[in-house]
């Protein structure tokens, strides 16, 4: 799909926030007064489906590279493809604790306050929508808008680590439920854990790459490190909309 | 080239809040356990509780009664079905007041009215223990379909929920969740 004005794109970035947004409230609805899985899952992966094409554009992966080894455009499509080779990796650690919270616990969950879950879920996709914005504002060459952007998505990311860190982790612990109190336990902090090291790790890339904007290193031409940190932000948001429901939604108490 | 994002992504997430909408109006509660239809009248028990009384089944009348087979020596499945109960009772709150946990022996010849009793105490002081000669406990045993061998020390295991009416209505595992027994006990409260 391409899209040739500026407008376009923007607009595009915040069409597909909407459906994201509204299947987050459809999807604690469902969990709340429904409790169908299947309904669930299927939101996931839409939710996901989105995500990975319209704002990790998984499409590029596609492009023709040109036969100029030397161009910019093949070393960009060589380290998009590596990238994305390294997500696939990092996908197994992810998956393979998903499927260990399901082996371990079944369909039960653990005693988690879902309003919060539900409010740390909207920070971070909110911090998608941003990260997405900032990267379209880059490919313009608007470099004012993606200042701005990178930076509100940082927030809304440290906003993220204070939700899950400062809150969800500190409550936790004060109900006795601790990494080795029991499964339940042990598997929450493994599964947040991991994923908010690379919420952090996201941070760091997110600032570096907001240091070097700020110095004019990056323009519409030149720019894979901003494309770069949102690919790896957004992989990160992917991450949680199967670790979300997993953990707040899917399964009855005890 | 929007607005064609725009109406698939509308008509995907309508169809998602359509079916959504259509779940929420329709599901109706069911039961979690192995259910028993039409529903039997469960068989009448006579015998003696912990506290040297005589008990009939029947007595039990307007309320939900939960049965379970076992012996106070237990070390492994009686006391973890204990404890799923008395948190089902939990989790009823109020309500558990119109249900009765009752306990019958499956082993004569160690248990008696007291050891019952301070089994029974350690998960809910509710809970009611039955004990009998052998011979009144093998009626009940048979009636309910209960498999007693080795002293009492292999028995069958279900949980049974009998209705306010005396009607036997479902049987659980052991490891069925305590929220779910509780769910089909308020069910049955509210038929």
């Amino acid at each position: 799909m391409e899209n040739n004005n500026k407008a376009d794109v923007l607009n595009q970035g915040v069409i597909i926030f909407v459906f994201l947004a509204v299947l987050t409230a459809l999807e604690f609805f469902v969990a709340i007064e429904i409790g169908a899985i299947v309904l669930l899952i299927i939101m996931a992966i839409v939710k996901v489906g989105l995500v990975i094409y319209y704002y990790m554009h998984i499409t590029r992966l596609n492009e023709d590279s040109g036969d100029d080894k030397h161009s910019l455009k093949y070393k960009t499509a060589t380290n998009r493809l590596g990238l994305w080779l390294f997500l696939l990796s990092d996908s197994f650690v992810f998956g393979g604790l998903l499927v260990s919270r399901f082996y371990l616990l079944s369909l039960t969950r653990p005693p988690l306050n879902q309003t919060l879950g539900l409010i740390v879920t909207s920070v971070l996709l909110l911090s998608s929508f941003f990260m997405n914005r900032a990267e379209s504002s880059m490919e313009y060459g608007d470099r004012k808008g993606f200042t701005a952007s990178i930076i509100i998505t940082l927030i809304l990311g440290i906003g993220f680590i204070a939700g899950v860190l400062g809150v969800e982790w500190p409550s936790a612990l004060a109900e006795g439920i601790t990494p080795s109190s029991n499964t339940a336990g042990a598997i929450f902090f493994m599964m947040t854990g991991m994923h908010a090291l690379h919420v952090l790790t996201g941070l760091i890339f997110l600032s570096v790459v907001l240091r070097n904007g700020r110095r004019g290193l990056y323009s519409a031409e030149k720019h894979w490190a901003v494309e770069a940190a949102a690919v790896y932000w957004h992989f990160v948001d992917v991450v949680w909309i199967f670790f979300y429901p997993a953990l707040y939604l899917i399964g009855k108490l005890i | 080239m929007q607005h064609k994002l725009l109406w698939r992504g509308v008509a995907l997430i309508g169809g998602l809040a359509i079916v959504s909408g259509i779940l929420f109006f329709s599901i109706k509660p069911s039961f979690h356990g192995a259910v028993i239809n039409p529903p039997i009248p469960a068989a009448e028990i006579n015998l003696t509780d912990f506290n040297g009384s005589p008990f009939t089944l029947s007595s039990l009348r307007g309320k939900v009664v939960i049965l379970y087979f076992g012996y106070t020596n237990c070390p492994d499945e009686c006391p973890l079905t204990m404890a799923h109960l008395k948190l089902a009772m939990d989790i009823l709150g109020d309500k558990s007041k119109f249900v009765k946990v009752v306990m019958v022996t499956t082993d004569p010849a160690r248990d008696t009215a007291e050891s019952m009793k301070n089994f029974l105490g350690k998960f809910n002081s509710n809970f009611i223990g039955l004990v009998g000669t052998r011979d009144e406990l093998i009626k009940v045993w048979k009636d309910y379909g209960v498999t007693v061998e080795d002293g009492g020390e292999t028995h069958s295991y279900f949980v049974y929920m009998i209705d306010q009416a005396g009607n036997f209505r479902e049987t659980f595992l052991p490891d069925s969740l305590p929220v779910d027994m509780a769910a089909d006990a308020r069910l049955l409260l509210g038929e």
